[in-house]
């Protein structure tokens, strides 16, 4: 699993002249062309987005699409980080374990909050993150909710273009 | 397989190659004009997208990150070991594989470098570990190629920098219109006694030939102009430099060497076509174009009994003083509104602190930038501030619009050790060997960088800053300002081309991109590299009038 000294940038650009034979079957077949996880996987993945733009008075990650976007973008052109997402859901559950003795959906908000914070500054147990660490991971779920949340709206993370208006970012020709 | 001999073949479809083309097609010349990427149209590209924008980080669309046939290796000094690079790592220098090079993609600064510029030694002295030197040409010289840059691509400014050369005409167009947080720091440059003036921008500002006006979306730096308002190659000359009928484009087209006769010299150059196949093209004049990073490459992989070390590079020339520029960037936070959305982004500069500063050489000129992005103003926080979660949100909601960022292209000191040569090791995927970077800073520049973070952050301060924000320098590696790695000279000695930028000793050689730069200068080099490519067009087109290279007498 290398990673690119850049950032976790989904390349989209990339898309138009990358080969893409292959990215569709490699997709499950359970008939969601979307599903690259399982409800659990989706469920966590949604409970640590929601944790990097969490709603207040303005929607939440979850709102927006931000899950679906990162899966979209693994499932037709990143599909080298899938391994490392599904490597950090289950080192986030083993963390939880250990910190908690509950699954990371058991905890509360602010539990989940305060492991996010750990698992930032790598000081959560090492035998839990065997393959990706701790920070890497943490970087990639806040990089890619972020890319999700504020990006063009047609890609699916930012429906509405709720996180644009939030800001007052307005692009002229998608209105 | 061979061509058909031309009187020019030019490698690199960019910004400088699209210059000579132009001009020598006009002037009857029978051009080729080969570019190793393709030829896009603005449908191919994602438009006005922050997810595709160098803003990020990565490179430009053309040149995207999962493109794995193009590897170089990179290292700071002698002392580290050559690492294995490709498009998406960092030390990889920016670079648009595409018709237009990086201008197509560019910020749009169009600077005249100051007459001090062309006189670098005269005005610092000479320094412990740089090769720093006087250009052997002056601004005055420069002067008629520069006004035939701006009116031929369409630069609009104003004329109001006293640290200015003349100029014998006013800008084409007028300069952008100022956002409330340039005109925040055009006051407070005034309050501390500086100069402020508009930035020049390659923008079409008004109608300007057949190009439409600037639409003023914020996705500019960085971004293709889907409208054509952007001043470039593509925008500005490639239409009637093929309406000649004397200019052959051919792209996708990776040049390996240029070729020799039996006696030494160059009769054009090798590629590979579109299909893989090596193709020579025949031609009496060879001109380079390839980037700072791949003009070196090239002449150091043009080896022969005649040119044992590389052609041009009989003194070791070929690829040194490899410059880019080291600025820092210091964006202040403001209680009031300092953009009202919209782009291109480049406001005010002041060249106060160009010229002599306490304690070190060179300088930059300073300028401001109010647009943001969404997903790049993410990572523009305070040390320490929360990166994620309520405080996030909280912060980009506060600051998106009230910030302004100052930025200084300052003057990196030219070093000997800093370098293109090529890999023995590492090969493309046509099989040529890599441009490998040697690149580390000199103290110069570390004082340099910091005394611009103390004068930057000073001046946001006076304009109203609540914070500013600002990281130290960093170790080095040259970016989308790569220049200086076939400086121009008089003594072959210290140099690898004439004034004109004829490779010295082999005269149907020549080099028009920036590598020429023999001095970074203190901002943006797109114009004056342009300007020298006019400059070198202009020499090449009277020589050939004159008979030179069996050209037609006129």
């Amino acid at each position: 699993m290398t990673l690119s000294r850049r950032g976790f940038i989904f390349l989209l650009s990339a898309l138009p002249f990358a080969p893409k034979a292959g990215l569709a079957q490699s997709v499950s077949k359970s008939g969601d062309q979307n599903r690259l996880f399982d409800d659990t996987e989706r469920r966590l993945l949604g409970s640590l987005c929601e944790q990097i733009f969490p709603k207040d008075e303005f929607p939440g990650a979850i709102e927006l699409g931000v899950p679906g976007f990162i899966e979209r973008c693994l499932r037709e052109g990143h599909a080298d980080w899938t391994g490392i997402y599904r490597a950090g859901f289950r080192s986030t559950e083993a963390s939880s374990r250990s910190v908690h003795q509950k699954a990371f959906l058991e905890l509360s908000f602010d539990e989940q909050t305060r492991l996010l914070e750990r698992m930032q500054t790598a000081d959560l147990p090492k035998a839990d993150w065997p393959s990706v660490t701790a920070k890497d991971f943490f970087r990639l779920i806040r990089d890619h909710t972020l890319q999700g949340a504020y990006s063009h709206p047609k890609y699916g993370g930012n429906r509405n273009k709720a996180a644009w208006d939030m800001i007052g970012y307005y692009d002229f020709w998608v209105e | 397989m061979s061509r058909d001999r031309v009187d020019a073949v030019i490698v690199g479809a960019g910004a400088s190659g699209g210059v000579v083309a132009h001009e020598l097609a006009h002037a009857g010349l029978r051009v080729v004009l080969l570019e190793r990427g393709p030829q896009l149209n603005v449908k191919d590209f994602q438009l006005h997208d922050e997810m595709i924008s160098n803003s990020r980080g990565h490179l430009f669309p053309a040149f995207n990150g999962l493109d794995h046939r193009h590897p170089r290796e990179f290292r700071h000094t002698s002392a580290d070991s050559f690492q294995k690079i490709f498009p998406e790592d960092g030390y990889y220098p920016l670079l648009a594989a595409v018709v237009g090079g990086g201008q197509l993609f560019y910020g749009a600064l169009m600077w005249r470098f100051l007459p001090i510029d062309f006189r670098a030694k005269s005005t610092y002295g000479t320094m412990e570990g740089s090769t720093l030197d006087d250009w052997p040409l002056t601004y005055d010289e420069l002067e008629p190629f520069y006004d035939k840059a701006e009116y031929t691509l369409g630069v609009a400014g104003e004329d109001g920098d006293p640290f200015a050369g003349k100029r014998s005409r006013p800008f084409p167009l007028p300069p952008v219109d100022l956002q409330p947080g340039d005109l925040l720091v055009k006051k407070a440059a005034q309050k501390l006694g500086y100069q402020p003036f508009s930035v020049p921008l390659g923008i079409a500002t008004q109608k300007f030939k057949d190009r439409n006006p600037c639409v003023r979306h914020p996705c500019c730096n960085g971004f293709i102009c889907e409208i054509g308002a952007k001043s470039t190659m593509v925008t500005a000359l490639l239409p009637s430099t093929l309406a000649t009928g004397n200019c052959q484009l051919i792209t996708e087209a990776v040049v390996k060497e240029v070729t020799t006769d039996r006696r030494g010299r160059p009769n054009g150059v090798s590629y590979f076509d579109k299909s893989g196949k090596l193709t020579n093209q025949p031609a009496r004049l060879v001109i380079l174009a390839a980037s700072a990073t791949e003009t070196p490459r090239l002449l150091l992989n043009s080896r022969s009994r005649w040119f044992p070390k590389g052609m041009g590079n009989q003194h070791d020339w070929v690829g040194r003083n490899l410059m880019d520029h080291i600025g820092p960037s210091v964006v202040g936070l403001f209680n009031e509104t300092t953009n009202d959305g919209i782009g291109p982004g480049p406001g005010i500069a002041i060249d106060d602190f160009y010229g002599k500063n306490p304690g070190f050489a060179g300088g930059g000129v300073i300028y401001s930038r109010t647009e943001a992005l969404p997903i790049a103003f993410a990572n523009v926080r305070p040390p320490g501030a929360p990166m994620w979660g309520k405080a996030h949100k909280q912060f980009q909601r506060d600051y998106f619009r009230r910030q302004v960022r100052l930025w200084v292209p300052g003057e990196a000191r030219p070093k000997f050790e800093n370098r293109v040569d090529v890999s023995p090791t590492v090969r493309d995927a046509w099989g040529i060997p890599v441009s490998r970077i040697t690149h580390s800073l000199h103290p110069n520049d570390y004082q340099l960088y910091e005394f611009f973070r103390g004068k930057m952050a000073e001046l946001l301060k006076e304009a109203g800053a609540t914070e500013v924000i600002s990281r130290p320098a960093g170790k080095g590696g040259v970016d989308a300002h790569q220049c200086g790695t076939c400086r121009l000279g008089n003594d072959p000695k210290t140099s690898v081309v004439n004034r004109y930028g004829q490779v010295h000793d082999v005269d149907n050689l020549f080099i028009v991109d920036g590598s020429l730069l023999v001095t970074a200068g203190g901002r943006n080099p797109a114009l004056t590299i342009q300007a020298l490519a006019f400059w070198a067009s202009d020499y090449i087109v009277r020589q050939w009038k004159a008979g030179s290279w069996g050209g037609r007498k006129a």
